[in-house]
């Protein structure tokens, strides 16, 4: 029961990665986004300006980068967690049945 | 109760993006690179938070030596380490846009980025250096959370690029719920995440106990060759 919620939960959270996302991404289509670019003098040659250089920032890109890593990370550590925990579960009952055994000798002996 | 908060949390995680991306208004200074600011600010809350938390953690190990203390503080500082990657990455997409540069030496960043080395190091500590490691690793994160109080006032203290603290009181309504429904979110992830930590730890230190027992009771059966080995010798 607890794999199945926890297997819930990654679906969710998943899920809500790719609804964000995608939501994110649309940023593009709102007009919003970016500025675009000042056009050059039409000879090859872009215009030297830094403040140019700061509107060609492609701000939807920019914070589907940044949405992705946010709820990619916190997800893959939780799954390491619970993969670790499970492991270690393992180990501890195979650990107590070892020591059941070497009580048993103990008592033998 | 765990399954609950996790069950919420995917939830928070649901509804964020919807109130994030189609609810909150598109900022008109900044525009759509201003969304960052919804997971940026809770991740660095969150981080703060498991900052002062390993601190109080660090201390409660180094006067009491209890082990939920040092489970509370490699927990902690762990997390620190994971919020403050979020923050650094986060906050340089969005500085590009703002600023027109990833990077500037400004008093909030690099007090900040002095945080999260030090939690680095303490989580380093705790897990390579040793039996020493746990008292190494509660005073340096002792240490290190001291070093909060000064990234919240640094905006305050030295003029600086980044913005104030108080830019959150200053959102309109459609904006605060989508914040605040983050900052709910990210917090309830934190304990999750924490919770889920502290388990692991304590299945640790069981580990470590069991080891120990086994090691001090020997073999569960002794095999034949090692009953023989005392009549060889």
């Amino acid at each position: 029961m607890s794999s199945f919620l926890k297997t819930l939960c990654v679906v969710v959270l998943v899920s809500g990665l790719g609804a964000g996302v995608a939501l994110a991404a649309s940023g593009a289509g709102t007009g919003s986004g970016t500025v675009a670019a000042k056009a050059g003098s039409g000879d090859g040659y872009e215009d030297f300006n830094p403040a140019n250089k700061q509107e060609q920032v492609n701000a939807p890109l920019f914070v589907t980068i940044a949405y992705s890593l946010i709820w990619l990370v916190p997800l893959v550590y939780l799954i390491g967690l619970w993969r670790r925990q499970a492991r270690l579960t393992a180990e501890v009952a195979a650990m107590r049945r070892d020591l059941g055994l070497a009580d048993e000798a103990t008592k033998k002996r | 109760m765990y399954y609950l908060l996790a069950a919420l949390t995917a939830v928070g995680f649901l509804v964020c993006p919807y109130l994030v991306f189609h609810n909150a208004p598109i900022e008109p200074q900044m525009g759509f690179i201003q969304k960052i600011f919804y997971f940026h600010v809770p991740c660095a809350w969150q981080m703060l938070f498991g900052a002062i938390t390993c601190g109080i953690g660090g201390a409660v190990f180094l006067f009491k030596r209890k082990p939920w203390a040092d489970r509370l503080t490699t927990a902690a500082s762990e997390l620190t380490v994971v919020f403050g990657a979020l923050v650094m990455t986060s906050g340089p997409l969005w500085a590009r846009k703002a600023w027109g540069h990833y990077w500037v030496w400004d008093a909030r960043l690099t007090s900040l980025l002095i945080l999260f080395l030090t939690f680095l190091g303490v989580m380093l500590a705790r897990r390579y250096a040793g039996p020493a490691g746990r008292r190494i690793a509660a005073g340096a994160a002792l240490f290190g959370a001291i070093n909060v109080p000064l990234v919240y006032v640094s905006v305050r203290i030295w003029k600086t690029n980044h913005p104030s603290n108080t830019v959150v009181t200053t959102l309109s309504p459609a904006m605060r719920l989508a914040f605040w429904l983050s900052v709910l979110t990210f917090t309830l992830l934190f304990v999750l995440m924490m919770w889920t930590r502290m388990r692991t730890g304590r299945l640790e230190d069981e580990v470590d106990e069991l080891a120990i027992a086994i090691a001090d009771r020997g073999p569960a059966a002794p095999r034949k060759r090692d009953a023989k080995a005392p009549e060889e010798e």
